[in-house]
């Protein structure tokens, strides 16, 4: 069960468009973009869903849609929903 | 870096003429803009921070025959010191100029917005909240109970639609009910987890202890949820101050705990907890029902998805530039005609009649008739056109559509997808363009875009392309110049991008779905920047006539000339007439060539109509090459300053006068070793 579960957590680079999951961890040494992703609401716990990966990545979080670059969304780890 | 006005004194003027100023806060995107302009009407000014490239917009409204101060905060999402625009947002508000500080939220999207009047409780300020959209969220079947919020937050609440000022004068109202103390708002503190709450108490407590005068006027406890966000600023601040290591020791203290039980930084804990007080909050007091999928919805996604994407990109780009070379031109023709017709024949008569015929009248009439036509019929037609255009993309919410398709490709020349609708505007008018960049966020991308709307050629510089290059040698000449200028800007953008200092900071925004936009305020917008460009670069445009002029008239132009003859001559092969019109394009880059068909007709007779009875192929595309690549225009220079400061604008002013000389330097080399000319 617990090979299961971090098998599951995936950063969101390689989400499917359309597969829902809720953010498990942001890591990233930028700072200010770390700074701007916290008070956007991008945090660990919140339900995220990928709709669309090119040219960079949007996703749904509540009420609002985001997108960040690649490189962000590599830093944005997603414990995927079953 | 000149200013407009400095903050502080336009602040002064409007809280000394006021009974109370309100400050509006927000996010990006909530309508603050809009509301703003339903309270000031159209007396509105800009003001800049010293050193800061964002503007505050200050107006007053009038209330039972009273002026009241409003002041417009730049959006941002939090108040936390990370960007200029928060930056200032945040100093208005710490220094407390205004008395009342209203957060407009969105009413579509609730448990974002509340996040930033939590922030504002926290630290204490007396907020009014102002739920805006509420026809939007009506449209999407959500339904907020008002009286509810303001009772859980213990602030005022009022429900308003900005497009129509439904409400809008409520808020006014509400406020001045609470300056005057006939409301009493009781601010709840926001209820985070025990940990959390137990650490506040136990860090302000340190600081009531420890420090005898808290920054800023703020409460202790407005402090330590400031020192448990890990804000930058204020740990700095408390670190440097009498008995604040004691302080800064109990916070560090309290930031290995919370890494200890939750392994995560304090500032992520307390973004977490609000969040968290947030979703509860708007769980309370909103009903979601279901939501079609509207028609602007529809479309919005389609200027998203690269493969519908580009190619409206692509039509929209063409459709800017065709509208502003067309629309620009006839205006530009309109005015000139306008001015030729019914002022120009007056105002010379006039200087002639009192100063006579002689070299004096005549330099006046270089600036006040020749330079004021051309501000006319160059800047304000494009820059108006141009205006209009950007205020419709923004109100829509095209432009962020164009921001996010573009931005992987902008990144490469070290820029990001918002500043490409600024460089295609260049190719309008460079100056509207320049003060376009003030949307970037770095000084690095605004460098870099300034660098390349310069290269961008405008429609003046078009004109002298068209009008020597394709006119006199065919188009593929003209295309020839074009690619050169292309490739240029391609080299120079990604030198640029690796070689100035500061990370290009990685792409986060929010998406924002298409809006109906109002003409109202299209217009009103366009009108402020009009005003805004008028003030910079009429009277620019004017002196620099004039100075033109006296070199012109007292004959000292063949003096100034002649030691730039071994460059002019020698190595770009032009005759040396060609030199005093390069001098003359810093006005306005077509006179450029219009003069050097006026100077041929002096010099030659008046037999010379045409450019290659005095100048060879070879010199006329070099002409039109060179007049594309040098030095920008008086007015764009202006505008350059003012967004870059001195020392960058002449850094840059400088770099395309070497560019011009060393590239059209080699052509006319090359040229000559080939001779296909």
């Amino acid at each position: 069960m617990q090979i299961k579960d971090i098998a599951e957590i995936l950063p969101l680079v390689e989400l499917k468009c359309g597969q829902k999951g809720k953010i498990a961890s942001v890591h990233t040494k930028n700072h200010e973009a770390l700074k701007k992703l916290m008070a956007m609401g991008i945090l660990p716990g919140i339900k995220i869903n990928l709709i669309q990966k090119f040219p960079s990545y949007v996703f749904q979080l509540g009420q609002s849609q985001y997108a960040v670059d690649k490189e962000l969304a590599e830093c944005i780890l997603v414990r995927i929903s079953t | 870096m000149i200013s407009p006005l400095s903050c502080h004194e336009e602040i002064r003027k409007i809280r000394k003429g006021t009974r109370f100023t309100i400050a509006l806060a927000g996010n990006p995107n909530v309508g603050k803009s809009t509301i703003f302009n339903q309270l000031t009407g159209l007396g509105a000014v800009t003001a800049n921070y010293p050193g800061k490239t964002v503007t505050l917009n200050m107006g007053t409204a009038m209330y039972k025959d009273e002026p009241i101060g409003i002041i417009d905060l730049p959006g941002t999402y939090a108040l936390s010191a990370v960007s200029e625009d928060q930056w200032v947002a945040r100093r208005e508000i710490l220094d407390r100029h205004a008395e009342v500080v209203v957060a407009i939220v969105d009413a579509t999207n609730l448990e974002r917005n509340l996040y930033m009047v939590l922030q504002l409780i926290d630290l204490g300020y007396p907020v009014v909240v102002a739920c805006n959209l509420m026809d939007l969220a009506a449209k999407k079947n959500i339904c907020i109970n008002c009286e509810k919020l303001s009772e859980l937050l213990g602030v005022p609440v009022v429900p308003t639609v900005g497009v129509t000022g439904e409400g809008v004068e409520d808020i006014i109202r509400v406020c001045s009910r609470v300056v005057n103390g006939e409301i009493k708002p009781d601010p709840q503190l926001p209820k985070y987890g025990k940990d959390i709450l137990s650490h506040i108490d136990d860090l302000s407590r340190a600081i009531t202890k420890h420090l005898k005068n808290i920054p800023y006027g703020l409460s202790a406890r407005a402090l330590a949820v400031l020192l448990l966000e890990e804000d930058e600023e204020f740990r700095d601040l408390v670190g440097k101050m009498e008995n604040g290591r004691e302080i800064m020791k109990k916070a560090e203290e309290i930031y290995r705990e919370i890494d200890k039980t939750h392994g995560e930084r304090s500032s992520i804990r307390m973004a977490r907890e609000r969040h968290g007080f947030e979703g509860f909050l708007s769980d309370n007091v909103q009903v979601i029902g279901v939501c079609r999928i509207s028609l602007a919805d529809r479309l919005w996604r389609l200027t998203i998805e690269p493969v519908t994407g580009l190619p409206i990109l692509l039509f929209g780009l063409i459709g800017v530039f065709v509208i502003m070379y067309y629309v620009g031109t006839f205006l530009s023709g309109a005015f000139d005609y306008t001015w030729a017709t019914f002022a120009s024949p007056y105002i010379t008569a006039a200087f002639k009649s009192l100063l006579g015929d002689g070299p004096v009248s005549r330099t006046l009439l270089w600036g006040f008739d020749a330079g004021i036509q051309a501000a006319l019929s160059v800047g304000i037609p494009f820059v108006m056109t141009f205006y209009i255009l950007l205020a419709f993309l923004e109100d829509t919410g095209y432009l962020n559509s164009v921001a996010f398709l573009t931005d992987s490709l902008m990144h490469k020349l070290g820029l990001h997808g918002r500043s490409i609708i600024p460089i295609i505007a260049g190719a309008g008018c460079n100056v509207p363009a320049i003060i376009g960049t003030r949307v970037l966020t770095t000084r690095k991308e605004k460098i870099i875009a300034c660098t390349l709307i310069i290269l961008t050629p405008c429609s003046a510089r078009t004109a002298v392309i068209m009008g020597a290059a394709a006119f006199f040698l065919g188009w593929q000449y003209a295309v020839a110049i074009y690619v050169i200028d292309f490739m240029i800007g391609i080299l120079v953008g990604r030198i640029l991008a690796v070689a100035l200092p500061g990370e290009s900071s990685g792409l986060v925004m929010e998406m924002f779905p298409f809006r109906a936009p109002k003409l109202t305020h299209i217009l009103k917008k366009t009108w402020y920047r009009v005003k805004e460009f008028v003030l910079i670069a009429l009277p620019i445009i004017a002196v620099g006539s004039l100075v033109m002029g006296t070199l012109y008239e007292t004959k000292y132009m063949w003096v100034i000339t002649r030691p730039m003859s071994l460059i002019i001559e020698n190595w770009l092969g032009l005759p040396a007439v060609a030199g005093i019109c390069l001098l003359f394009g810093i006005l306005r880059k077509e006179l450029a060539l219009q003069l050097l068909l006026a100077l041929a007709i002096v010099q030659f007779g008046p037999k010379t109509q045409n450019l290659l009875s005095f100048m060879t192929k070879q010199q006329i595309f070099i002409f039109a090459l060179v007049t594309t690549l040098y030095f920008p225009c008086l007015a764009a220079v202006t505008a350059l300053i003012k967004e870059l400061g001195w020392k960058t604008s002449l850094a840059i002013a400088a770099f395309t006068i070497t560019l011009a000389v060393v590239v059209g330097g080699f052509a006319n080399q090359f040229l000559n070793a080939v001779r296909i000319l």
